[in-house]
């Protein structure tokens, strides 16, 4: 919920073209014959599906690397561009240690049993303005 | 060759070919509305004032305020609200207002406010209460980039504010009906 709210707004993620396409309920809505607009109607089950693949599809090898333990969450542009660390046209987003932070490299580290899924985190990442 | 060679890599003279279909896109203006600031409502104001121009004026955000959508065939669908704030709270917490003019434009200068993107946005006026945008506004400089009609999956219609104010000046000098939509 927290990429939808903090990346996928109709101007960046949440926009047909771009690469991590993001569906959110306020945002850019899944072809539909139900009549749902960005703002209108629930999340469906696709568009969360459809976002899951977004977000693993990105570097899928790297990812592998990552959930396995063999790369640090560092490896991955879904960490570094909105870090900064890599160009990013958003600008950086996500600073070191904030909830963040903590939710997605928590989210990648959880697999592996490195760290736990830190739903607190994520909770905050997903209501920060 | 060596005259043409050395102009291949001058992006200054070729120009950026995506910013110019989207400028070219907008189309001419319409008859009797001179370029300023009554002109272009509801379109993507920043396609052209931005730094890539052709406008020399450069705004950071601008947009087109609507009275609500009507289902009466007697009243135009999409007219300008005037008098209409629309606040701006930026990342770093400074804030802004902008007030529409007579056809419902309202724009920010880099002089007057720089917000440090994303930011936050509200647009009220006295008798309408406030609508508050559910997202914030990543980096796009122009409303109608995400709010353009008809309201579909990827966009959610323009900007409307509920009003019972009268929403057509007799001192404006333009119409604030949008025609043709």
């Amino acid at each position: 919920v927290f990429l939808e709210n903090q990346c996928g707004t109709l101007d960046c993620h949440g926009q047909i073209g771009r690469p991590l396409r993001l569906y959110s309920v306020n945002g850019l809505r899944a072809p539909n014959d139900a009549g749902m607009v960005p703002g209108s109607g629930a999340e469906t089950t696709a568009e969360l599906y459809s976002n899951y693949l977004a977000t693993i599809g990105v570097q899928p090898e790297v990812m592998d690397s990552v959930v396995e333990g063999k790369a640090p969450p560092t490896a991955l542009l879904l960490v570094t561009k909105p870090m900064g660390l890599e160009r990013h046209k958003g600008g950086t987003r996500i600073v070191l240690g904030d909830p963040m932070y903590r939710c997605l490299t928590s989210w990648l580290l959880a697999p592996s049993g490195q760290a736990p899924f830190d739903v607190q985190a994520c909770d905050a990442a997903a209501a920060l303005p | 060759l060596a005259a043409v060679v050395p102009c291949l890599s001058c992006d200054f003279v070729i120009g950026d070919p995506v910013h110019q279909s989207q400028v070219d896109a907008l189309g001419p203006e319409k008859q009797g509305i001179p370029r300023g600031p009554y002109h272009r409502a509801g379109q993507p104001c920043t396609v052209c004032h931005s730094t890539e121009g052709p406008a020399s004026t450069v705004f950071v955000l601008a947009g087109t305020v609507f009275s609500s959508k009507t289902t009466s065939a007697s009243q135009p669908k999409l007219v300008g609200v005037e008098g209409a704030s629309v606040g701006i709270v930026d990342d770093e917490g400074s804030e802004f207002l902008a007030t529409t003019n007579c056809v419902g434009n309202f724009y920010v200068s880099p002089n007057d406010f720089n917000p440090a993107f994303p930011v936050l946005v509200d647009v009220s006026m006295a008798d309408a209460g406030v609508a508050t945008m559910t997202t914030h506004i990543g980096r796009a400089g122009s409303c109608a980039s995400c709010h353009a009609d008809p309201a579909s999956p990827s966009q959610p219609g323009h900007v409307y504010l509920s009003t019972s104010a009268p929403t057509s000046n007799p001192g404006c000098p333009v119409s604030p009906v949008l025609a043709g939509n």
